[in-house]
């Protein structure tokens, strides 16, 4: 039976990629800032105890820290990073997520 | 341990208590502040929980590696407050020679600050035995 309202159908349409898009593409990496009131030795076993590194890897990170300024400790998703910068703000470690550059 | 309980509870976003919640978002404050909404109470809470942990070990005479983990974090984050404190913010910090150039309270908290050193660094010594 025809009809003298109009039919209304659905089509796809493109929109801007926002940050969704971005947070899903672009890994986050963590970065361990130093902060001259850790210890080089608690720093280390953080390390080893958040991320499972060995001693002498988490000794190459904390010294990176120390020397340089900052590290990164780890990368993956947003969910994944601030998750790790949770757990090393628990520690008192300075720790920041950022894109993946 | 009580006093740092205690100003966490009191008011957590006093100045010296500033190490203790660095941003998650360095380069982004209105992501920070949504993830501060989200989890700084959770952090302070895990803290609180740190301290609580702690202060309980004064009375036993065993204890295990979460135990020793609750402890090296409480001092850590004493050492955090009271460095804060004392303006520290190089690598070369040590206690002033003359000790009679120091406030009452600057004295007390440079012996805070390094008791909570030493006890730290005996702790990471036993835990790292354990992390091999």
């Amino acid at each position: 039976m025809a009809s003298s309202t109009p039919i209304l159908t659905p089509t796809e349409t493109s929109s801007p990629a926002g940050d969704e898009a971005l947070d899903t593409d672009t890994p986050w990496i963590v970065l361990v800032w130093n902060d001259p009131i850790n210890t080089m030795e608690y720093v280390t076993i953080v390390f080893q105890k958040l991320f499972g590194y060995s001693k002498a890897k988490a000794e190459q990170l904390m010294l990176q820290v120390h020397h340089e300024g900052r590290a990164v400790v780890s990368s993956g998703s947003r969910e994944k990073a601030e998750v790790d910068v949770f757990r090393l703000h628990e520690h008192g470690l300075w720790a920041t997520m950022q894109h993946d550059e | 341990m009580a006093e740092l309980a205690g100003d966490l509870e009191a008011d957590p976003s006093a100045d010296d208590l500033r190490r203790l919640r660095p941003p998650a978002y360095a380069d982004d404050p209105e992501r920070d502040l949504e993830y501060q909404l989200l989890a700084g109470e959770e952090l302070r809470q895990s803290q609180r929980a740190a301290i609580e942990a702690s202060a309980q070990l004064l009375d036993r005479t065993e204890v295990g590696d979460e135990d020793l983990w609750a402890l090296v974090r409480t001092l850590n984050a004493v050492r955090l407050a009271v460095g804060t404190r004392l303006g520290i913010d190089d690598e070369d910090h040590r206690r002033p020679r003359f000790g009679f150039r120091r406030s009452p309270d600057e004295q007390r908290n440079w012996a805070i600050y390094e008791l909570a050193t030493q006890v730290q660094h005996e702790a990471t010594l036993a835990l790292q035995d354990g992390l091999g």
